[in-house]
């Protein structure tokens, strides 16, 4: 019995922390008891309906239907998790200012409310479906059944009973510091999560580890002992994380927490234009990580996350590769684009994309539509950070990609740097099924407005769970130049150059690289 | 587990082919290579680990963890 006992606890217990935490910071919202039972009492019944079709599940997918499924789960616990922090940031303080007034309706608060239930149904769903599981098998193994249900009870008992000690203890936090604390609590869940969902696919085969483990605290605190459990669903905990996991986590926090701080700092109108923006930058996300991989050739353009209003913009990119071998000498690419900047976060292009193989002629490519989004305020915070989401409509029947880039710049006195971290998906008909990764990289010395040295690096490790040794990959860096000049009134023309040299034997030796934008109101 | 040790070859990728052969089922699971996996009764389960560095790996079926124990020794 206790046995069974403390394996239901362990279960529960990370569930238990969750909704602790959850409820707590949703204190003040009408209608939260009803959507907490409601979450409980969906999760319980999805947590049976999983248990019974364990089998299947678990034979989806090429016998990774069950990673496929968890991450799935946890992923939309994050996404759930991050909205509300987010609409937190906005309404947080008008809900403290309106707590004391009995029956006074809190403003937009619809939103939060069904995202609670749904956060608490995700919660019982995962943990609860192991629970019922491992209860089938005890009672199938011909145990007492009475000695089981009292085992099981009391490891539910006792796992509520720590989840109602986190949700008590929250409530006593003064309120001025209350959202604050919760606001955190949570970030640091959503972080955790994300790191287990990159865990489940991992485990899949369908993420690469990184580095696994990238380091090894299990003597200190094991992952399988209760306090392990505890910080795993408090803060991710992990004894042995994987480098994705790690990756995962600190993009997810950097990504949530920059959100709370931008959005929660602009105008009402404004910040729903954000939450809109970011909604549709988030489905895309899904959308890339759900669907297959590209052949694009590594960018060579490294982005800036700073967006300006009413920026008319165009422009020209193109390369040249050298080579001593003919199969890999004199392939082109050039790009011509026409832009604007819509709002003071959202820059729009349209491209044409024109290519030429070694010893071929030059052929329409694509057309790409290109977004950059502007998240944080320039200079504001430790990095700025932006995001790129591009989808690209290929000619000659080739699959379309989608591409979302994260953008982070750090400026230091004359020093700044930036790094665009591309991945890649192919869709339509025809596509693979892999994401691909790339990655664009400067560091710049701001000298004079007209002249601006830089070193750059580009490349393309190459699908994501299929990068082969670092030699079959395309990497090339090297120095560049960056200026501006003024053309009178508000027009500007901005150039770059740069000569890369290739790192590895499959990229070209050289790759010669020109950039032009012309630049008014 | 059968069998309670498995050599495997160091620093490869390893899909890991686990047959659950009574009707209940069981979670494999490890906390040295970082995994856990529901395993229903009656079937198997393929679970990708590694590369890893050589050494010995224990794992273990969570929900019979006082007899179902075994590991992995990489080389």
């Amino acid at each position: 019995m206790f046995a069974t006992a403390l394996i239901v606890f362990r279960e529960v217990l990370e569930a238990a922390l969750i909704i602790g935490i959850v409820l707590a910071a949703c204190r003040a919202i009408p209608r939260r008891g009803l959507m907490v039972s409601g979450g409980i009492t969906a999760g319980l019944a999805g947590a049976v309906v999983v248990a019974a079709a364990a089998g299947t599940i678990a034979e989806a997918a090429s016998g990774m239907g069950q990673e496929i499924l968890n991450a799935c789960i946890l992923g939309a616990a994050v996404l759930m998790l991050g909205w509300h922090n987010v609409w937190m940031s906005r309404h947080g303080r008008e809900i403290a200012r309106h707590m004391g007034s009995v029956g006074r309706n809190i403003a937009h608060g619809a939103a939060p409310v069904w995202m609670l239930g749904t956060v608490i149904a995700l919660a019982v769903l995962r943990e609860g479906s192991e629970v019922v599981l491992f209860l089938y098998g005890v009672a199938a193994g011909g145990a007492d059944s009475a000695q089981m249900l009292a085992g099981g009870a009391a490891g539910l008992a006792t796992g509520a009973m720590v989840g109602s000690l986190v949700y008590f203890g929250l409530l006593g936090i003064p309120l001025r510091y209350f959202f604050a604390v919760t606001s955190v609590m949570i970030l640091l869940v959503a972080s955790g999560l994300a790191s287990q969902a990159a865990g489940m696919l991992l485990q899949a085969g369908l993420l690469p580890p990184l580095g696994e483990p990238l380091w090894d605290t299990s003597s200190l605190v094991a992952d399988g002992s209760i306090p392990g459990r505890m910080l795993q669903a408090l803060i991710g905990y992990s004894a042995r994380p994987a480098g994705i996991q790690v990756l995962s986590y600190v993009v997810t926090l950097f990504a949530i927490g920059g959100l709370m701080k931008f959005i929660g700092r602009m105008s009402s109108k404004t910040g729903s234009h954000a939450v809109t923006a970011l909604g549709t930058a988030a489905i895309a996300a899904m959308l890339a990580v759900s669907m297959p991989e590209s052949s694009e050739a590594a960018p060579f353009k490294v982005y800036s996350p700073n967006v300006v209003k009413g920026e008319n913009e165009i422009e020209y990119r193109g390369f040249r590769d050298f080579d001593g071998d003919s199969s890999r000498d004199g392939a082109e690419m050039h790009k011509l684009g026409v832009g604007r900047g819509f709002t003071d976060f959202w820059f729009s292009e349209i491209y044409g994309v024109y290519g030429k193989e070694p010893g071929g002629s030059y052929k329409h490519e694509a057309i790409e539509w290109e977004n950059r989004f502007q998240l944080t305020e320039q200079g504001k915070y430790w990095a700025d950070y932006g995001l790129l989401v591009e989808y690209e409509a290929t000619a000659h029947g080739n699959p379309d990609q989608l591409v979302i880039a994260p953008i982070i710049e750090k400026t230091v006195d004359r020093w700044v740097g930036t790094v665009n971290l591309f991945f890649e998906r192919e869709v339509g008909s025809g596509r693979s099924s892999d994401t691909t990764f790339a990655y664009a990289a400067r560091l710049k010395y701001l000298l004079h407005p007209r002249f601006e040295p830089a070193i750059e690096a580009f490349g393309e490790p190459g699908r994501f769970n299929h990068a082969g040794g670092f030699n079959g990959q395309e990497h090339w860096a090297g120095p560049a130049v960056y200026g501006a000049v003024g053309l009178g009134g508000t027009h500007k023309l901005v150039y770059s150059a740069a000569y890369l040299f290739g790192e590895t034997s499959v990229s070209s030796d050289n790759r010669a690289i020109l950039r032009l934008e012309y630049e008014f109101f | 587990m059968n069998p309670a040790e498995l050599e495997v070859p160091a620093g490869q990728k390893i899909k890991l082919l686990v047959d659950n052969q009574d009707p209940t089922p069981e979670e494999f699971e490890s906390h040295s290579l970082n995994r856990e996996k529901v395993i229903p009764g009656n079937s198997k389960a393929a679970i990708f680990i590694g590369p890893l560095k050589p050494g010995s790996y224990e794992f273990f079926g969570e929900f019979h963890q006082a007899t179902a124990q075994g590991r992995i020794v990489a080389k």
